[in-house]
């Protein structure tokens, strides 16, 4: 796919590379040369031309004094021949009688007749062109006539050929400064082209930071989340320990599931959040999108502030970086938050605006608390980078920097409403998009397997590979485990009788995950493989070598969902 | 811008060949014949001559005037021959459509049979009709107005002291002959008729 911009990009540095002012001062000398050419060429066809115009004049001329030539009717001839002189041109004429004898004509000095017709045949000077022609009547000759025009003046044919030397001048003038002009836009367009790279990497940076801080805003509240999750679910383990009533097992059971779901929900949140990765604006459903943010948006407010959604079903989906408007609205509820120093409610409102003639269809989220309000001063402050009220150490200032940057980069606007003391409305207006809203993942029911698959099952961890032998076992697969990639392979050398490998991705030994996925397809390219692991990282280089890969935490749904599909593309494979 | 209507110091060279060329023939031939022509100066019998030569391109003889046996072209003298050899050096060498010019010395007798241009000179003879020979056949009929027969198609006359001709079209159509309208407009008078 990149060679194609490539192969563009060299057939223009080809014609870029010729555009030089060496090649340009060529081209314009090889006009002049061309004009240069073109008017010695219409030079000799005007002198062509004009020998062809002498000649018939003479003819005619011939014909007519035909008769008074040769009676020696000399004021005929006379009048013949004075007729002539109506043209300036013609500077001499004469007849010849039969014997070559000068009967009559007329000249123009400096010119001098020739004396006899003989001598007429030799004489041409260089800015004339002189042209001898029989007198005949039937067969025989009676005479012959000289005629002798002059060609342009120097001055006339320069004039003539004036509009050509114009414009094969200005062509070559033009041609000289455009490529000058160009090869100074080529440099000015590198120049460019280098600080915009350099501003994309300082925006990239920017907005990882932008991230970061969000972050740090989360960890605490996460941290102690966790506690809480954590103490659920060993509490609960403890309890199961000391009771027997199946009823009351069945309920801890169901705790800590949810607890660890919850969790699970978190972690695969935050990871989602921090993940360096481009802009990559996806067509997504706004409602969903939202209120998968529950979790992430109950913990890292606090108890202190509840959150509302008035999210209809019918909003329209909107083409953002679905990744950076969960930020954005993160960035906008912790600011919702620290300007309710006594808790209350966010509302997080949406609807969808119609387009008239001067705007498109839009989309528009407002987020609204009842805290202390900004200052109208200082509403056009709020979204410059490093802005802030918070004390040091609380605050970096980039979060509603990176809700503003959002908004601009997604081609929408960002509306502040405030009152001081009654609360803040910031409002975030997107542009519709037509393409239907990607589908969200679903939950499915574990699929069972058929048959009695094997899977070789590559994991270190202890507990890990106990539980997900488990959810194989559960799931009517045959599981067998190793411990790390080199026993894996050693394994596989001795029989490969197993329909999909599934291993973890950072392991002890020499042979990490990726290496035995890659050796793997290398030795034995029918066999399938698929990968573990819980580091975002790790999975982003198992996605650009196009191994499946499963997220940890992950549920026996997904487990399920995931088997089937690797295990029908090594079939596919096979066939 | 300078005329020259051929300087006075040519036109006497011009004047001056014709004398050169008549005191040859006289030389080569022999004395022109005696009689009524000497009422003719000599420069004159030569511009005749060379003129009888001349007609000839400007007239269209019918193609039935050639014959296949005889491949020349000829110029007939009937009567007294005023030319002398003059004639014979105008046509030496010459050709006329194709044919070489031959001049040929018709008696009375003989008549316009086989030529293309009879000259009748003046004669003593009281029968004297040179151009009855020549009724209905193709041949043009020259004489001088001042010392020849009447009734030639061609009459050459004198004209402030200059040859010029006269031309009888009708007669020479009547013949089918056609005569060029160049020569037409250089003829003092033309008969149309």
């Amino acid at each position: 796919m990149k060679q194609v911009p490539q192969s563009r990009l060299s057939l223009g540095n080809v014609i870029a590379q010729m555009a030089t002012p060496l090649s340009a001062v060529l081209i314009a000398l090889m006009l002049l040369a061309a004009g240069l050419a073109a008017t010695f060429q219409l030079e000799q066809l005007a002198r062509i031309e004009k020998l062809r115009q002498t000649t018939a004049q003479a003819q005619i001329l011939a014909s007519g004094i035909a008769a008074p030539l040769a009676f020696d009717d000399e004021a005929a001839l006379q009048e013949y021949l004075n007729a002539l002189k109506a043209d300036p041109q013609i500077v001499a004429v004469a007849a010849y009688d039969g014997q070559g004898d000068f009967a009559a004509g007329f000249v123009r000095p400096p010119i001098k007749l020739p004396e006899r017709a003989e001598e007429a045949r030799r004489e041409a000077p260089p800015s004339a062109l002189a042209v001898t022609v029989p007198v005949k009547q039937g067969s025989t000759q009676l005479g012959s006539v000289y005629l002798m025009s002059t060609l342009d003046s120097l001055s006339r044919r320069l004039t003539r050929y004036l509009g050509i030397a114009v414009i094969v001048i200005a062509a070559s003038v033009l041609i000289v400064m455009l490529t000058a002009s160009y090869s100074s836009l080529r440099r000015a367009h590198q120049t460019l082209q280098a600080e915009i790279a350099g501003r994309q990497q300082a925006e990239e940076a920017l907005r990882q930071s932008q991230k970061m801080e969000a972050m740090g805003q989360l960890t605490g509240g996460v941290a102690h989340d966790f506690n809480n999750l954590l103490m659920v679910a060993s509490g609960g383990l403890d309890l199961m320990e000391r009771t027997s009533d199946p009823a009351k097992q069945e309920k801890l059971k169901a705790g800590i599931r949810q607890a660890v779901d919850r969790g699970a929900k978190l972690t695969r949140q935050l990871l989602a959040f921090s993940r360096r990765t481009p802009l990559n604006p996806e067509v997504i459903d706004l409602r969903e999108r939202i209120r998968g943010m529950d979790a992430l948006l109950e913990r890292s407010l606090g108890e202190s502030i509840e959150v509302a959604m008035h999210l209809p079903a019918d909003l329209w989906p909107v083409e953002v970086d679905a990744s950076e408007l969960e930020v954005a609205i993160l960035n906008i509820a912790l600011n919702a938050r620290d300007a309710m120093r006594r808790g209350g409610t966010i509302v997080i409102e949406s609807a969808n605006l119609p387009g008239n003639d001067d705007r498109p269809d839009q989309v528009q989220i407002a987020v609204t608390d009842s805290g202390a309000g900004i200052a109208p001063d200082l509403v056009n402050k709020i979204f410059e980078p490093f802005y802030t009220t918070k004390e040091v150490g609380q605050g970096t200032g980039l979060g509603l920097s990176q809700v503003y940057g959002f908004v601009r980069a997604s081609g929408g606007k960002v509306l502040v409403d405030s009152i001081v003391g009654q609360g803040t409305t910031i409002t975030l207006q997107l542009p519709r998009s037509l393409l239907p809203a990607k589908a969200g993942d679903r939950l499915t029911e574990p699929v069972s397997a058929f048959g009695k698959p094997r899977i070789l099952l590559v994991e270190d961890d202890d507990t890990v590979a106990d539980t997900v032998g488990g959810m194989l076992m559960a799931l009517g697969y045959e599981a067998e485990r190793v411990d790390n990639g080199d026993e894996a392979l050693r394994r596989l050398e001795g029989n490969v009788d197993f329909s999909l490998i599934l291993s973890d991705m950072i392991m002890p030994g020499e042979v990490s995950g990726m290496d035995l996925a890659l050796k793997i397809r290398q030795l034995w390219p029918h066999l399938g493989t698929m990968l573990m692991t819980g580091y975002s990282a790790a999975a982003a280089s198992a996605a650009k070598e196009g191994i499946p890969l499963l997220a940890k935490p992950f549920t026996i749904q997904d487990l399920s969902v995931q088997l089937m599909a690797a295990l029908d593309r090594s079939g596919s494979g096979k066939a | 811008m300078h005329d020259l209507t051929a300087p006075l110091c040519k036109r006497r060279t011009r004047r001056l060949r014709w004398a050169a060329l008549l005191a040859l023939s006289v030389l080569a031939g022999g004395a022109p014949a005696a009689g009524p022509t000497n009422s003719l100066s000599t420069l004159e019998r030569a511009i005749q001559a060379n003129f009888l030569f001349k007609f000839a391109p400007f007239v269209e003889w019918p193609p039935g005037a050639f014959s296949a046996t005889d491949r020349n072209f000829i110029i007939c003298v009937v009567g007294d021959d005023p030319f002398g050899t003059l004639l014979k050096d105008v046509v030496r060498g010459q050709k006329m459509v194709g044919r070489p010019v031959v001049v040929r010395r018709a008696g009375n007798e003989t008549g316009a049979a086989g030529c293309h241009i009879l000259f009748a000179g003046p004669s003593a003879d009281p029968g004297y009709a040179p151009f009855a020979t020549a009724d209905g056949q193709p041949v043009l009929t020259v004489a001088d107005k001042g010392a020849g027969p009447s009734g030639a198609m061609i009459e050459f006359v004198r004209q402030s002291g200059r040859v010029r001709f006269q031309i009888d079209d009708g007669t020479a159509r009547a013949h089918g002959l056609k005569i060029s309208s160049k020569l037409l407009g250089l003829a003092i008078a033309v008969d149309r008729k």
